[in-house]
């Protein structure tokens, strides 16, 4: 039986996909009801491919993040779906086979990269517990970590592999962060935010080392962010998360000139550009569900879409392919003609 | 290391220690005077150059009893952190790592501990199982186990959800290897200042349980028993039952000041 839902599992995957998350859903129990903070999300991505995820604060794309690695907070409970990677369900593996693949095969990086090394160890020493973690060579683990500090763009090498993090600045130490997630060579980098705590002119270099290590290493990245604009230049593919749902996913360049999902346009509308200097900016009208006011059997959207008809506050829509893009909308395709 | 001597409060407890491990270096190099040899004739005799500190109401040598005694004591209160640190420490760290069930457990046991007079304790033990060294000793890790655990159970519990420990997790170490190399190397300053007053601590109890005849038993010398022997001649020499009282304050408070120097440093 196994081995028959294994070459199932095999025949519809496509075999690029190095990781495919298949109808997940995550729940809290917030007084005595179980609200989803992620609710049935679909995502995929492909060897060596930049995919970004977006969506407002809160509206659980970390946490789809932190799941892929099993790192959710314990009083969250996975209700259904499968995260697969490379075949293996990773929501099945137990502590032992995660530490094998956490920091090996899949690494992460976090948004504060002011708190996300251990403040008591130097530099070196921490990237070479992640080497030293899964046993791999220790005997030039020191040229390896220059080459790697090196590649993402760090100078004075032996001041910042003799360094305590505070030593450095806000940037190095995210290029550090970088460089310890990279240092084993994964096949897929998680990018939680890295560039939220960072200041404008620093954010695009760090995106750029990104862009870099990814072409130059193949490993595929997953970039979170809450900035559209700051993805649209360098993703592949683009998901829109909004509320706990995937509103919308597409090729970045479909998703920017042809978006489909009414959210997904007034975001984009929204988007300040030298054209409309001058203008008032365009604004989405009310605010994001707080988590314990969400009902996972509505559009999330509808309250502040203008499109909005009796069925979007009654019914959760469904997942359609139109093209390129997946979205969730009861009117996809009146709204797309 | 010289931010530490510029402390005012690390500086004089150390200097208070220096001279206790001056005190016993002495005494196990040369006694003045056999401990135990009785000399009647010369009993309750003053501070001299034959007799440094006086002799007690045996005619016995009071700087030989106090060398022996002091060892004793800093060894008492060296296996009860030792011991206490050794067992309370991961129990602490277990319950602040891990929530919940095993936190509740835990937190509610070492409550009871610390809500029980630890003197209680140590004479409910002692008088189930008699008095002797190892008995006090055991009854006195009883009552530090719940300090090192407390103080381990709040640094764990501050340091479990902080991001560098989610990053470590992602790089793949075990929760095993987390706790004790990376939270451990946060919070070992603050254990350390444990183990310095919980020394104290177990040094004053031991004098206290001594002092009341269910500690170290005559004729083998200890601070405690000291006082308590002496305070009969407090009247007719007052140095007798000062001298090992100084003692005991010079080593509790020593510890004390050095524990809150490496605190504040």
């Amino acid at each position: 039986m196994g081995l028959i839902k294994y070459e199932k599992r095999r025949r519809e995957m496509n075999n690029n996909n190095i990781l495919e998350i298949k109808d997940f859903s995550l729940a809290f129990n917030i007084n005595n009801r179980v609200v989803k903070a992620v609710d049935e999300i679909n995502l995929e991505i492909k060897k060596g491919e930049f995919v970004a995820l977006v969506g407002e604060s809160g509206c659980g794309k970390s946490l789809s993040a932190l799941s892929i690695l099993s790192l959710i907070p314990p009083s969250s409970k996975i209700l259904n779906g499968e995260i697969i990677y490379n075949d293996k369900n990773l929501l099945a593996l137990n502590i032992k086979e995660l530490n094998r693949i956490r920091g090996n095969e899949i690494s992460m990086i976090f948004q504060e990269p002011m708190s996300a090394l251990n403040p008591l160890m130097k530099v070196n020493k921490q990237i070479k517990q992640a080497i030293k973690a899964h046993k791999k060579d220790d005997l030039n683990s020191k040229a390896k970590i220059y080459k790697m500090l090196n590649m993402v763009g760090l100078d004075d090498l032996d001041r910042v592999y003799n360094s305590y993090p505070h030593q450095l600045s806000g940037g190095m130490r995210q290029r550090v962060m970088i460089a310890q997630a990279l240092i084993n060579n994964p096949s897929l980098l998680i990018a939680d935010e890295p560039t939220t705590a960072l200041d404008v002119s620093v954010q695009n270099q760090i995106l750029q080392v990104l862009k870099d290590m990814n072409e130059k290493l193949k490993n595929a990245v997953l970039f979170i962010s809450h900035d559209l604009s700051l993805v649209k230049k360098f993703s592949d593919k683009i998901y829109v998360m909004y509320a706990s749902m995937m509103v919308e996913s597409s090729t970045t360049k479909d998703l920017i000139n042809n978006p489909k999902h009414p959210y997904t346009k007034a975001l984009l509308k929204s988007l300040p550009s030298v054209d409309k200097k001058g203008q008032v900016l365009d604004s989405i009208t009310g605010i994001v569900p707080k988590l314990e006011d969400r009902n996972n059997n509505m559009c999330p959207f509808a309250p502040r879409c203008e499109y909005a008809k009796e069925i979007c506050f009654n019914e959760k829509p469904k997942l359609e392919k139109m093209g390129n893009s997946c979205l969730r909308c009861h009117f996809a395709k009146e709204l797309n003609k | 290391m010289k931010d530490y001597f510029r402390n005012k409060n690390f500086l004089s407890g150390f200097i208070f220690l220096s001279f206790i491990i001056f005190i016993i270096i002495w005494g196990i190099i040369k006694l003045p005077y056999e401990i135990n040899t009785i000399d009647i004739s010369n009993k309750l005799a003053d501070i001299s150059f034959k007799h440094l500190l006086g002799t007690d109401h045996l005619g016995r040598d009071i700087l030989s009893r106090i060398m022996v005694g002091t060892l004793l004591s800093v060894e008492i209160g060296f296996y009860v952190v030792l011991f206490g640190f050794i067992l309370g420490t991961p129990i602490g760290a277990l319950a602040g790592y891990y929530s919940k069930y095993v936190d509740e457990i835990i937190k509610k046991i070492i409550d009871t501990l610390m809500s029980f007079p630890g003197v209680l304790i140590a004479l409910m033990l002692i008088a189930v199982f008699g008095t002797s060294a190892k008995n006090i000793i055991i009854a006195l890790t009883i009552m530090s186990i719940p300090r090192f655990a407390r103080i381990a159970r709040g640094g764990y519990y501050s340091y479990r959800n902080s991001p560098f420990v989610l990053a470590t997790k992602a790089r793949g170490a075990s929760n095993f290897r987390i706790m004790v190399i990376h939270i451990f190397h946060h919070i070992y300053g603050e254990l350390i200042v444990t183990a310095s007053l919980t020394f104290a601590t177990a040094v004053l109890s031991e004098a206290g349980l001594s002092y009341l005849g269910l500690g170290i038993q005559p004729p083998n010398p200890s601070l405690g028993k000291m006082v308590s022997e002496a305070q009969s001649y407090i009247l007719q020499k007052p140095s007798y039952v000062i001298i090992p009282s100084i003692f005991i304050i010079i080593l509790v408070l020593g510890f004390n000041l050095l524990g809150d120097g490496i605190n504040k440093v």
